[in-house]
């Protein structure tokens, strides 16, 4: 075997076009692996840990190239295919324009057409003068990029504010505008809901459950994980709340969000009595509701007939011992099980932990029951959010099936636009075969490309156990643990 | 995974039955640059395919281009199958369907009355997709939904009990059944909305003028035979 590593210093390209392209070379006749990405800290490691020797003196706006083909030829000629398809220049705002060179910011785009709605996705060092820009123009603004400053989130809400004007994020990974989904998205039918989302996979499970009922989203401005914290003060959840209010087309307004600082979610409660609208407040906490029971809040609200959510699968089988692992791709989902599990086992260590429960460390090494966010910020500098590309969560999912003294795996498995197109074969060929339980949450609707019946029967072949409530999912998981019982 | 070339399509919220219901097979009804017309075994038009450019239909789903040629066709258990493209839907949309109850107040009851009595002499008179007498009759029926007239009920149910297809074109009678429950392309409800909150409607005339070869004229007539005036000019 031939191992190959290259450098090209200052060549950006995001991360979900370099892991696209890095799958379409693995499909090259000789080769064993490619991985063509940013010199960031978690690559390096990742490379370094698949045997690769490193250069020192890189820095993430470099794009390393680390191929382990058969031979000399087999790497060169990939290498050829590399640059080929980099040279493959996607269409450009210029393309609406021909033979005008392409804008260059987002203010000289929304001068050419009659824009009111800015997406931002660039790094998180730089999605702050884009959202800037975008604001100066005249925009609401959803930024998709995670790794901002609070500082600059405050100062960006504030002006927005001002402005009378809208910041869905940053780290706002899904929104419904106006029946258009953003970022990682459901299909959801227009209906009587909108809904204001500090919680990106949160928002994603509400939807889907209230699809699962009939019951239609006309919008979904998700507003970022830390909007209701007590830096930022809920200055988004509060001008989304005035905007559903306003819409015609909404005739119920729910608020959902990870744990709120509690004077924060006081105000938006008390801002929620000034509108026209009934508004369901659903903060995950420590005995408040979880995400399924304020979508029965929801239906209730709006006369529709709640029905529970599905189960998929065989009948639980006998508890066991060990310990539950949670591998979760949405951070909410992962908090919402946590609180559960935490409500049951007492002890539950994670990577984003909660109040007062214990942390882990930098190689994210299982303690007892443990939960790990792969799309926290931290595992996703300068690579796709796991919701795309699911290598990471999948070797792990190997390493816990193997582990004596993991009980039972709990996983969110997320579906809709954005999301990859197929999660859940892979899932299934990691599980097939074991004798450790998987129960799975599978978040989606039935109108979403990957096909939510195919992918609940995937994972049941592999055995899996697969629920459309998280909240269900965990129930279940935690019943099959004997240290539960 | 579904099979076959998936193609993704913007649709109608008003074509979810149709979609969520079992496989039937469709024929072209009607085909134009800018659209096609699909029809059930009834012979009734169900489902309008609109490429870009076209003005959105209620019942109608949106593509990006147009399919292959092929003369299978049907809709059903999720999908519109066109040959071996499968066009699932990627993002659904609701049409328009006005309600100005204010704009009550610029009704003419002659106008309603003159419709009443005169409604079969307009229906299906004209030449074209859609007969003028029938964008003339959508336009009233959507304007009496808008404000929710008592008139409607009566109306919508003599045309109900009329053999549309054997009357009009089956294009022009899917549309009218579609407007006697309110839901009208954008642009009419674009001008409603104008002419009830007094905003100034050059632009939305405009528009509405644009819609076919007199298809916006006609929905432009039957909304002034029902409300001739906007309310700045009825609190004049």
């Amino acid at each position: 075997m031939t191992r190959t590593v290259q450098v090209r210093r200052g060549a950006y390209q995001d991360s979900v076009s370099l892991m696209l392209i890095s799958r379409e070379l693995s499909d090259r006749p000789g080769v064993a692996t490619v991985q063509v990405a940013m010199a960031t800290a978690l690559n390096l490691d990742l490379l370094s840990g698949l045997g690769f020797d490193l250069p020192e003196g890189t820095s993430p706006n470099d794009m390393v190239i680390a191929i382990d083909a058969a031979d000399p030829t087999a790497a060169e000629a990939t290498v050829a295919a590399l640059d080929e398809a980099l040279s493959r220049r996607p269409a450009t705002a210029g393309a609406l324009d021909p033979g005008a060179p392409p804008p260059a910011t987002i203010g000289a785009a929304a001068r050419r057409v009659d824009a009111s709605f800015a997406l931002i996705s660039t790094p998180g060092r730089t999605a702050t003068i884009d959202a800037a820009d975008a604001l100066a123009a005249g925009l609401d603004v959803m930024i998709f990029s995670d790794n901002v400053a609070l500082a600059h989130e405050v100062a960006l809400k504030r002006w927005a504010d001002d402005a009378g004007l809208l910041v869905m994020g940053p780290d706002c990974g899904t929104a419904v505008v106006g029946g258009v989904g953003l970022g990682f998205a459901n299909v959801v039918r227009p209906g009587p809901v909108g809904i204001v989302a500090a919680s990106g996979t949160g928002a994603q499970q509400l939807m889907s459950l209230l699809d699962g009922v009939g019951l239609g989203v006309t919008h979904c401005l998700g507003v970022g994980g830390r909007d209701l914290s007590a830096d930022v003060g809920g200055r988004s959840t509060l001008a989304a709340m005035d905007r559903l209010d306003a819409d015609a087309d909404v005739d119920t307004i729910v608020v959902i969000s990870k744990p709120p600082a509690p004077e924060v979610a006081e105000r938006v409660t008390s801002h929620a009595r000034t509108l026209g609208k009934p508004v369901v407040i659903g903060y995950l906490g420590v005995g408040r509701p979880d995400l399924t029971e304020t979508a029965r809040r929801v239906a209730e609200a709006t006369g529709t007939t709640w029905q529970p959510p599905r189960r998929w699968g065989a009948d639980a089988p006998a508890p066991r011992g060990g310990y539950l692992r949670g591998l979760f791709v949405g951070g909410t989902l992962c908090d919402e099980a946590m609180i559960l599990a935490a409500a049951t086992v007492g002890r539950v260590a994670s990577n984003i932990p909660l109040a007062g429960q214990p942390g882990l460390d930098a190689a994210l090494t299982s303690v007892g029951h443990t939960f790990i966010d792969f799309g926290d910020d931290q595992l996703t500098s300068g690579r796709p959010h796991p919701m795309i590309d699911p290598s990471l969560r999948l070797e792990r999912l190997r390493r816990e099936l193997a582990d004596p003294a993991c009980g039972v795996v709990l996983l969110d498995v997320v579906l809709g636009h954005g999301a990859h197109q197929d999660p859940a074969t892979d899932l299934a060929a990691t599980i097939h075969g074991s004798s450790t339980p998987v129960v799975a949450s599978l978040v989606g609707t039935r109108d979403d490309p990957q096909g939510l019946s195919d992918q609940a029967a995937r994972l049941v072949e592999a055995g899996a156990i697969v629920h459309a409530s998280n909240a269900a999912a965990t129930r279940e998981a935690l019943s099959l643990l004997e240290v539960a019982r | 995974m579904r099979t076959g070339t998936a193609r993704p399509m913007a649709a109608s919220v008003l074509l979810a039955p149709l979609l969520d219901g079992p496989r039937r097979a469709l024929t072209v009804a009607h085909r134009s640059r800018l659209a096609l017309q699909l029809a059930d075994e009834h012979s009734r038009v169900v489902l309008g395919v609109m490429f870009p450019g076209a003005v959105r239909l209620p019942f109608g789903c949106a593509v990006a281009s147009s399919p292959s040629a092929s003369s299978s066709l049907s809709v059903g258990d999720g999908v519109l199958a066109w040959g071996d493209d499968v066009y699932t839907v990627a993002r659904w949309w609701r049409p328009a369907r006005p309600r100005h109850r204010t704009l009550g107040a610029a009704v003419d009851p002659d106008g309603v009355r003159r419709l009443l009595l005169r409604w079969r002499r307009l229906l299906g008179r004209g030449p074209g997709l859609t007969p003028y007498g029938d964008d003339v009759l959508c336009g009233a029926l959507v304007t009496l939904h808008a404000v929710d007239h008592p008139a409607l009920a009566a109306l919508r149910a003599m045309i109900s009990a009329t053999a549309l297809e054997s009357s009009t074109t089956a294009t022009s009678a899917s549309l009218l059944r579609a407007a006697c429950e309110g839901w009208c392309i954008d642009e009419l409800a674009d001008h409603l909305a104008a002419k009830a909150t007094g905003a100034r409607t050059a632009e939305t005339r405009a528009a509405l003028l644009r819609v076919g070869s007199s298809s916006g004229r006609g929905l432009l007539e039957g909304l002034a035979l029902i409300a001739p005036g906007n309310l700045r000019q009825v609190a004049a």
